[in-house]
C-alpha cells in the first residue's frame, strides 16, 4: 500500500496497536547509527486529541468560515454544534452520518516535531488546509484524505487559525497625503536622491566601449607587473591578466567613461593618470596566500560568524571586506573541495526511504480460540474466547473475515475488519452510535497518542492496562541449576546481559548430569529468617528511609504502550514564520539516541517535572545519601565551554540513578569487596568508611535556588 | 489595450556597490548578495549600458517615518550586534530578532534599499523614465512598526506613497511565494492602492491573504492565491513563467517600478532578474551565462533558464476556474472607482458573520472579520462590465491628465514582488499565463 515515502510525504504512524493511527508530515529522513531509518516529523492532532471545550471553540470557528464560505447547494457546516444548525438550513441536509464521518476527517496542524522510527509507518495519507472552494463531501469521498483550518498548540492548549492578520487602525496603516494640484511641486530634489553613474543615451556604440574596456584591462595587466604585491600573487602573465579582467576592472572603467563624459580619449588618460596605470582590486585579489589560509582555520572554526572571524583572526579586515571575500573564496576550487566533504556528511540525510509493507497480524486481532491471556515464559496458554458472536461495535454486522477486540478488555467489544481500518485511520467509528461516535476508544482518557497524559476523567474502567502482563515462573530445577551450575550460567553476567541468549538445554543437560552427585553433599542453604511483619513495620518506624523522590512518575507510567514517540521541544511555537513553519533552530530538533527511548514510555513533556525531582541536589540526594560531590549548578547561559556531560533527563531509566562521580569512584576502590557487596544488599545503610580511608570532601553544593538544569562532571 | 510588447521603453536602474556586503547572519536566506549578483551578470550581459543607472542616495529617518513610527527607526537607527543586549525589550517589541536579526550595517542596508525605491518613485513621478529597476527595494513584509519576514523597513509603501502625490491609483502586484502582507495592511483600508498577491497560502509565513479574506474585504484590495503550481522549487515556476507577469504588466505602458525581495537561492534569483531586467528593456540575451566574478555559483550547466521539474501539477483546471470565479465574484464587489473612504454600514451582501462580536472566539480570523464588517463599503456593486471611471474621490477631487503609470516588479523563485502602478482602471478580466490570472484595466 506505500513503497516509497520521501521528505513531506503525510503518513500513518503507529504507535500502539489499539490505537488510531498517528498522521504525521515527514520533514526529515535520518539514517541511525545503527542503520535504522528515522523520521522527523510534525504532528497533525485529531479531534479526539483535542479537549472537549477546545473543540466546542473550533467548532463555533468552522460555522464563522466554513459555512460562510460555503455557496448555496454545498454542504456546508458539518462541524456546526446544534444551534449554528438551526441557523444554517443546509447543515440540516447533510446527513447524520456523513457529519460524524467528517469529524474524523478534521485534524489540527501543530508547530509540534518529534522523531519515529520509519518502521512504524503503516502508508501514505493526504493532508490539506481546508479549501473554501472544496465542497465538504469532496473530502469523504477521497480515501486516507484529511483537511485542517486550525493550529493546536499543545502545550499552550490553545487553537489558533493558521493564518496571519491584517491589522486595522492608526498604528497599522499608512497615512496618505493627498494628490498634488496640477503645477504643485513636491519639493524633491533630486540631487539628493541619486547620482547618475551611467547614460544609457551617449555617443558610443557598443563596439567602442567593448574596445575600451580592453584598454582597461590591458592597462591593469600592465599595473600589476609594476605592482609587487601582485607579481608576487600573479606570477605569469596569464593571471595577472584574468586578474584585470575581473568585474571591477570593468565597472571602473565604466565609470571613468562616465565621468568623462564619454570621451574616449579623456577616459584613457584617465587610466593612467599620473603617467602611472590604475590599479583596481577586489577582495578575492586584495587577499594575501597567508590571510586567505588564515581565513579558511577560521571559517572551520567559527562557521560563517564573520564577527568572531574577524575579531579573532583577521582584525586589520573590515566586516564587508571579510564577507565580500567569503562570497568570491566560495568560486574557488578550495570551496569546492570543502564541499564534496561536507556533501559526504549529507549523505546520511536520505531523501526517499522504501518501506516494504506491514504485514504482521495486529495483536488486537481475535484468532479462532485464543484472546489475551496471560504468557507464561513467553508462551501463551489457551483463555476463554470472549465475546464471540458480538456484532460490530460500530456496524452492527456479525459477518467478517477477521474480527478485532475493541475498546477497553472488560467490555469485550470487537470491530469488523472493515470498521477496523477505519478506526484505525480516521480515529473513530463509521457510524454515530448510541454511546456518540466520539466516544473513548481503548484507553482513550489516560493515554494520549502524543505521549502527553491526557486529563483522565476519572472513570477506572478505561484505566486498565492492555498490554499482556509476564511473570517468570522458576520451576525447581531452575533453581537447582542456578545453584549447580553457576559457572556455567554465570548469574551476575546474565543479570549485567539481560540481552544475551542463555543455552538452557544445555545448562539443564549439566545440571541432571550434576544432580546426584550434588545431592551426595547437600548446599549449604543459609536459612532465612523472616521477621513477622509487625517486626519490619516496627523497624520501618523507627529506620525511616528517605522519601521517594518522584510522584509524578506515577501518572506516566501508566502509559504502558509501546508509544514510541518522544515530544521534541517545540520552539517557535507561536507564530510561524518566513522559512517555512519552523525557523532554523527548529531544524536541530532534539536527536536523542532513539533506541533507548523506545525501551521506555513516552512521557512527553511531563519531563520537566521530573527533572526537578531526579536533580540530585535537589534533595540533596545523590546516590542514596546526601553526599557532597562535585555537583554544580549552571545558570542559563553560564556554560563555561568544557568537557561535561549534560545530563539527559529524558533517557533517564527511571527515578532512580546512579551518579558516579569521581569521589564515589575512589571511595568504591577503597572498600573491600565485602563491603561493596554488603552496601548493595543494604543500601540504606550508610557507607562506613575508616578515617584512614576517608577523602577530604568538598563542601556541599549552595542549595539550588531555582531549577536550572544540573551538570555533572563526569 | 496596449500597442506593447517590443515598445522600447526607457529603463532607470538603482544600485549601490556596497549592497552586496551586507549579511544577515550565518544560515539566513535572506542574502543581499543576490543583488549584487544580478548586477555584475546585467553588466557582462550587456544590458547595463542600456539603462541609466543610479547610485541611490541614503534615505533618512524622517524619509522612512513617512511611513513608518518614529520610534521603530529610532530603534533600527541605534541597534547593532554590540548593543543589542540592551534593547531586549524593543527588540521583542519591534520583532526583530528571529528572523529579522540585527547585524551590521542593518540601517544603512534600510537606507539604500528605501533611498532607492524612493528616488525610483520620484523620477516615474517626474516622468523621467517609464520603468525603474530597485532589486535592492521591495521589502514588502515589514510593517508600521514591526519588522517581519527580513523586511525592516517598507521601502514599498514609501514608493507608493511618493507615488501617490501624483497618481490616482496605484496597483501593486506581489509575486513573491510569500504574501506581501506589509503593503496590504499599510493600504488595507484605502481604495487608492490596489494590492494583487500571488502567493502560497496555507502552511506558509504569514499565513495572510486567503481568498476568504478578500472576499471580506471588498474595499480595495485584491489578493490571490496559487497554491503549488508555481515558482521554482516548490512552485516549478520558470523564469520565463515568472517573467511572463513583467511582460504582461509591461503591455500596458503604465510607469512602473520593478523591485526585488527575498531570495533563497541566490543564483536562481539572479537568473530571474536579469532575466527580468532584459524584459523590461525589450533585449534577448543568450542562454549562455557570460563570464563573471560569481560564475562558478551558476554550475554545472550555466545557463540562464533551468528546465521545469517533472513534479505533478497539483491544480486542476476546474481548481483553478474555481479560484478565478471566486475572484471575478469579489472583484465584481470592488467599487470601480476609489471612492471616498469608509464608512460603517449596516450589514450587507455579505451573509453570514453570525456571531456578535463579544461572543466570537479569540481566533485571530476573527479579527479580520469584524474589522471587515468595520470596512466594508456597500457602495456600488458595479456589474463587472461596466467600465468605470473616475477619480479618486477626496475632497481634492481633481481629475489629472491622463497618465498612466505602472509599475511592476517581479519576482523570482522565493521572491520578489512586483508593484504596479497605475492611474486608471476598470476591470476585465484576463486570463493569463498559468491559468493564474489577473486583473487590471486600462480607461
Amino acid at each position: 500500500m506505500h513503497d516509497d515515502l520521501s521528505v513531506a510525504d503525510y503518513v500513518y504512524f503507529e504507535n500502539s496497536s489499539s490505537n488510531p493511527y498517528l498522521i504525521r508530515r515527514i520533514e526529515e529522513l535520518n539514517k541511525t547509527a545503527n542503520g535504522n531509518v528515522e523520521a522527523k516529523v510534525v504532528c497533525f492532532y485529531r479531534r479526539r486529541d483535542i479537549s472537549s471545550s477546545l473543540i466546542a471553540l473550533a467548532d463555533k470557528h468552522a460555522t464563522l468560515s466554513v459555512c460562510y464560505r460555503a455557496g448555496p447547494g454545498a454542504d456546508t457546516g458539518e462541524e456546526g454544534e446544534v444551534e449554528e444548525e438551526v441557523e444554517n438550513p443546509e447543515m440540516v441536509d447533510l446527513p447524520e452520518k456523513l457529519k460524524h464521518q467528517l469529524r474524523h476527517r478534521e485534524l489540527f496542524l501543530s508547530r509540534q516535531l518529534e522523531s519515529l522510527p520509519a518502521t512504524h509507518i503503516r502508508g501514505k495519507c493526504s493532508v490539506t488546509l481546508l479549501n473554501e472552494t472544496e465542497s465538504l463531501k469532496s473530502y469523504l469521498e477521497r480515501e486516507d484524505f484529511f483537511f485542517y483550518s486550525l493550529v493546536y498548540d499543545p502545550q499552550q492548549k490553545t487553537l489558533l487559525a493558521d493564518k496571519g492578520e491584517i491589522r486595522v487602525g492608526n498604528r497599522y496603516q499608512a497615512d496618505i497625503t493627498d494628490l498634488l494640484k496640477e503645477g504643485e511641486e513636491d519639493g524633491r530634489d533630486q540631487s539628493k536622491l541619486e547620482t547618475k553613474v551611467w547614460e544609457a543615451h551617449n555617443p558610443l556604440v557598443d563596439k567602442q566601449i567593448d574596445q575600451f574596456l580592453v584598454v582597461a584591462r590591458s592597462v591593469g595587466t600592465f599595473a600589476r607587473a609594476l605592482d609587487c604585491s601582485s607579481s608576487v600573487r600573479q606570477p605569469s602573465l596569464h593571471m595577472s591578466a584574468a586578474a584585470a579582467s575581473r568585474d571591477i576592472t570593468l565597472f571602473h572603467a565604466m565609470d571613468t567613461l562616465h565621468k568623462n563624459i564619454y570621451d574616449i580619449s579623456k577616459a584613457i588618460s584617465a587610466l593612467v593618470p599620473q603617467g602611472g596605470p590604475v590599479l583596481c582590486r577586489d577582495e578575492m585579489e586584495e587577499w594575501s596566500a597567508s590571510e586567505a589560509n588564515l581565513f579558511e582555520e577560521a571559517l572551520e572554526k567559527y562557521g560563517k560568524d564573520f564577527t568572531d572571524i574577524q575579531q579573532d583572526f583577521l582584525p586589520w579586515k573590515s566586516l564587508t571586506s571579510i564577507i565580500e571575500y567569503y562570497y568570491m573564496w566560495k568560486t574557488t576550487d578550495r570551496y569546492v573541495q570543502q564541499k564534496r566533504l561536507k556533501a559526504a556528511e549529507a549523505e546520511s540525510k536520505l531523501k526517499q526511504v522504501y518501506i516494504p509493507n506491514y504485514n504482521k497480524p495486529n495483536p488486537n486481532q481475535i484468532s479462532a480460540n485464543s484472546v489475551k491471556a496471560s504468557v507464561v515464559n513467553g508462551t501463551g496458554t489457551p483463555g476463554q474466547s470472549p465475546g464471540a458472536g458480538r456484532a460490530c461495535e460500530s456496524c452492527y454486522t456479525t459477518q467478517s473475515y477477521q474480527w478485532y477486540s475493541w475498546g477497553p478488555p472488560n467490555m469485550q467489544c470487537r470491530l469488523c475488519a472493515s470498521c477496523w481500518t477505519y478506526w484505525k485511520k480516521y480515529g473513530g467509528l463509521k457510524m454515530p452510535t448510541r454511546l456518540d461516535g466520539e466516544r473513548p476508544g481503548p484507553n482513550r482518557n489516560n493515554m494520549s497518542p502524543h505521549g502527553i497524559p491526557a486529563r483522565s476523567s476519572g472513570s477506572p474502567k478505561f484505566a486498565m492496562k492492555t498490554r499482556q502482563a509476564f511473570y517468570l515462573h522458576t520451576t525447581k530445577l531452575t533453581r537447582i541449576a542456578r545453584r549447580l551450575c553457576r559457572e556455567i550460567l554465570r548469574p551476575w553476567h546474565a543479570a549485567r546481559h539481560p540481552y544475551m541468549p542463555i543455552n538452557s538445554a544445555a545448562i539443564k543437560a549439566e545440571c541432571t548430569a550434576r544432580l546426584p552427585e550434588a545431592s551426595q553433599s547437600p548446599l549449604v542453604l543459609k536459612q532465612v529468617v523472616r521477621k513477622p511483619l509487625e517486626a519490619v513495620l516496627r523497624y520501618l518506624e523507627t529506620h525511616p528511609r528517605p522519601p521517594k523522590p518522584d510522584p509524578v512518575k506515577s501518572s506516566s507510567s501508566v502509559l504502558s504502550s509501546l508509544t514510541p514517540a518522544k515530544s521534541a521541544p517545540v520552539i517557535n511555537n507561536g507564530s510561524p514564520t518566513i522559512l517555512g513553519k519552523r525557523s532554523y533552530e527548529q531544524h536541530n530538533g532534539v536527536d536523542g539516541n532513539m533506541k533507548k527511548r523506545l525501551l521506555m514510555p513516552s512521557r512527553g513533556l511531563a519531563n520537566h517535572g521530573q527533572t526537578r525531582h531526579m536533580g540530585p541536589s535537589r534533595n540533596l540526594l545523590l546516590n542514596g545519601k546526601s553526599y557532597p560531590t562535585k555537583v554544580r549548578l549552571i545558570r542559563g547561559g553560564s556554560l563555561p565551554p568544557v568537557k561535561r556531560r549534560r545530563m539527559n533527563w529524558i533517557d533517564a531509566p527511571d527515578d532512580v540513578f546512579y551518579m558516579a562521580t569521581e569521589e564515589t569512584r575512589k571511595i568504591r576502590k577503597l572498600l573491600s569487596s565485602s563491603e561493596t557487596k554488603r552496601a548493595a544488599r543494604r543500601p540504606y545503610k550508610p557507607i562506613a568508611l575508616r578515617q584512614s580511608q576517608a577523602l577530604p570532601l568538598r563542601p556541599p553544593p549552595p542549595a539550588p535556588v531555582n531549577d536550572e538544569p544540573i551538570v555533572i562532571e563526569d | 489595450m496596449a500597442q506593447t510588447q517590443g515598445t522600447k521603453r526607457k529603463v532607470c536602474y538603482y544600485y549601490d556597490r556596497d549592497v552586496g556586503n551586507y549579511y544577515y547572519g550565518q544560515g539566513h536566506p535572506m542574502k543581499p548578495l543576490q543583488i549584487r549578483m544580478t548586477h555584475n551578470l546585467l553588466f557582462n550581459y550587456v544590458l547595463y549600458r542600456k539603462m541609466e543607472i543610479y547610485r541611490p542616495h541614503k534615505a533618512n529617518a524622517e524619509e522612512m517615518t513617512k511611513y513608518h513610527s518614529d520610534d521603530y527607526i529610532k530603534f533600527l537607527h541605534s541597534i547593532c550586534p554590540d548593543n543589542m543586549s540592551e534593547y531586549s525589550k524593543q527588540m521583542q517589541r519591534f520583532n526583530v530578532g528571529e528572523d529579522c536579526p540585527v547585524f551590521d550595517g542593518l540601517f544603512e542596508f534600510c537606507q539604500l534599499s528605501t533611498g532607492s525605491s524612493v528616488a525610483s518613485a520620484v523620477k516615474l513621478n517626474k516622468q523621467q523614465t517609464d520603468i525603474a529597476v530597485n532589486w535592492a527595494g521591495g521589502l514588502h513584509r515589514a510593517k508600521k512598526s514591526e519588522a517581519s519576514g527580513f523586511c525592516y523597513v517598507n521601502d514599498i509603501v514609501l514608493a507608493i506613497l511618493e507615488l501617490l502625490k501624483y497618481h490616482q491609483r496605484v496597483l501593486y502586484i506581489d509575486i513573491d511565494i510569500h504574501h506581501g502582507d506589509g503593503v496590504e495592511e499599510a493600504f488595507y483600508t484605502t481604495d487608492w492602492v490596489m494590492t494583487v498577491s500571488f502567493h502560497k497560502y496555507g502552511e506558509y509565513f504569514p499565513g495572510t491573504g486567503d481568498l476568504l479574506g478578500l472576499a471580506k474585504a471588498s474595499t480595495m484590495l485584491l489578493t490571490t492565491l496559487s497554491e503549488m503550481g508555481l515558482m521554482i522549487s516548490c512552485f516549478n515556476l520558470t523564469i520565463k513563467g515568472h517573467a511572463k507577469c513583467v511582460e504582461f504588466v509591461k503591455s500596458f505602458n503604465l510607469p512602473m517600478l520593478m523591485l526585488g525581495g527575498g531570495g533563497h537561492t541566490i543564483h536562481n534569483v539572479a537568473q530571474c532578474w536579469t532575466y527580468e531586467t532584459a524584459v523590461a528593456q525589450d533585449t534577448e540575451i543568450p542562454n549562455e551565462l557570460p563570464y563573471n566574478d560569481y560564475f562558478e555559483y551558476f554550475g554545472p550547466d550555466f545557463k540562464l533558464h533551468f528546465s521545469p521539474s517533472n513534479m505533478t501539477n497539483q491544480n486542476t483546471n476546474e481548481y483553478l476556474e474555481k479560484i478565478k470565479q471566486k475572484l471575478f465574484e469579489n472583484l465584481r464587489m470592488l467599487p470601480h472607482a476609489p471612492g471616498v473612504q469608509m464608512q460603517a454600514i449596516p450589514e450587507d451582501a455579505i451573509p453570514e458573520e453570525s456571531g456578535d462580536e463579544d461572543e466570537e472566539d479569540p481566533d485571530k480570523c476573527i479579527s479580520i472579520c469584524s474589522s471587515d464588517k468595520r470596512i466594508v463599503c456597500e457602495e456600488e456593486f458595479s456589474d463587472s462590465d461596466e467600465k468605470g471611471e473616475g477619480g479618486r474621490k477626496n475632497s481634492s477631487n481633481f481629475k489629472k491628465a491622463k497618465r498612466v503609470k505602472t509599475e511592476d516588479e517581479k519576482e523570482k523563485d522565493p521572491e520578489e514582488k512586483k508593484e504596479v502602478i497605475e492611474e486608471e482602471k476598470t476591470k476585465e478580466e484576463k486570463p493569463e499565463v498559468k491559468g493564474v490570472k489577473e486583473e487590471v484595466k486600462l480607461a
